[in-house]
């Protein structure tokens, strides 16, 4: 007979309680190997590029050029899909919840997402791709922007401590929350989550039906995405806590959770660039992509990198 | 339980909790209990971890409806 008692179990305690971060670290460094395998190692800032110029051109603005559809951008499908792997995720754990911030940390919100942003297309990366993809295929550029992250985070932190005593009232004032997690009716959050699955499973299935090299890859994308947004949501892996902690509390479990993983990625990455997998004249070219000095070495890379690290820690989250 | 003051996080997002935690226990007196009521779902392991860290006690840890009480005493 069909173990029901034991699937049960196993997906009570893969959604009941959070997963330790290193484990979190170790399987996305694992999926990101995977991801440089298939095509290029994870990233995410170059998805929003793209998905912002779509959304411009959908407005009518030509003199951008012409971009490549969402549906076809590798790096976009990566985002939206781990958003909604992590939505799943919260569902399967009955955390989802909608809570508004009060306005003050509305606006920092904000105004930290656009630095963000500034700071990603003037660096070239974010802290994704420009730090745990860039640093362990020892990008030049990726260290400097690191580098910024660094800078920008303890300065950040600095004016975060001064708001607090000098301008209090920012980070207070209403919040409410719209839909809480916990409760009673919240038998409706697994269900939603298992129709979203199987959203998701179709969507895979049909781009690697077509049967083409891209659209394979595509798929493939959609789906290491999925599970990469279920690994996020679960071990609350966070690349700016690791970047904020020892500046703040002095704890430091988020910071070697990332070293860990960093370390993993390094190897792996290692031994693809060394030996190569697959059609060999490809991994040698994507080889030297990956050891040559990128645009944004060294300059553009330190200032990209401390705006970002600005905003991330002013955004928080 | 005596609660000698109360900091109200509701709605805000990590690292926020913490850095006001921290600049709240700062100005208590020894032996005071603080209760904290946040709902960024990080303060369930960042304040176990930062009273660890900092020694102080964290005398009871509870969730109702998405939102978490942390009741701490000041080393």
């Amino acid at each position: 007979m069909f173990k029901k008692g034991v699937l049960r179990e196993l997906f009570d305690s893969l959604f009941g309680k959070t997963w330790p971060m290193w484990v979190g670290g170790i399987l996305l460094a694992l999926l990101n190997i995977l991801l440089f395998v298939i095509k290029y190692p994870w990233g995410a800032s170059g998805g929003y590029v793209n998905i912002g110029q779509n959304l411009f051109q959908s407005l009518g603005a030509e003199s951008l050029g012409t971009s490549t559809p969402i549906s076809l951008h590798t790096v976009a499908l990566l985002n939206i899909f781990i958003v909604l792997g992590a939505f799943i995720s919260s569902l399967f754990s009955k955390e989802f919840s909608i809570k508004v911030a009060p306005i003050g940390e509305l606006v920092k919100g904000l105004i930290g997402g656009a630095l963000m942003g500034i700071g990603a297309t003037i660096g070239i990366g974010c802290t994704t791709g420009g730090f745990f993809s860039g640093v362990p295929a020892l990008s030049g550029g990726a260290l400097f922007l690191s580098l910024g992250f660094l800078l920008g985070t303890i300065v950040a932190l600095k004016y975060i401590l001064w708001e607090m005593e000098a301008l209090p009232n920012i980070s207070m004032g209403k919040s409410c929350t719209l839909i809480s997690g916990t409760g009673k009716k919240t038998g409706w959050q697994r269900w939603l989550g298992w129709i979203l699955i199987a959203v998701v499973l179709y969507i895979f299935s049909s781009y690697t039906g077509k049967g083409t090299s891209l659209s394979k890859i595509l798929g493939w994308h959609i789906f290491i995405a999925l599970i990469l947004g279920i690994i996020l949501q679960r071990s609350r892996y966070c690349i700016v806590r690791a970047f904020r902690e020892p500046f703040m509390t002095g704890e430091a479990t988020a910071t070697v959770a990332i070293i860990i993983s960093i370390i993993v990625v390094l190897i792996g990455f290692t031994v693809f660039k060394y030996f190569g997998v697959g059609n060999a004249g490809e991994t040698a070219v994507r080889a030297i992509e990956m050891k040559s000095v990128y645009a944004n070495f060294w300059l553009r890379a330190l200032i990209g990198g401390f705006i970002f690290g600005l905003g991330m820690t002013l955004a928080g989250g | 339980m005596q609660v000698d003051q109360s900091l109200d996080c509701k709605g805000l997002s990590c690292p926020m909790p913490i850095i006001k935690l921290a600049k709240t226990v700062k100005k208590m007196n020894s032996g005071e209990v603080l209760e904290m009521i946040g709902t960024d779902p990080g303060s369930k392991t960042d304040v176990p971890a930062w009273c660890g860290k900092t020694g102080n006690i964290l005398l009871e840890q509870t969730e109702d409806g998405g939102a978490f009480k942390f009741y701490i005493k000041k080393k």
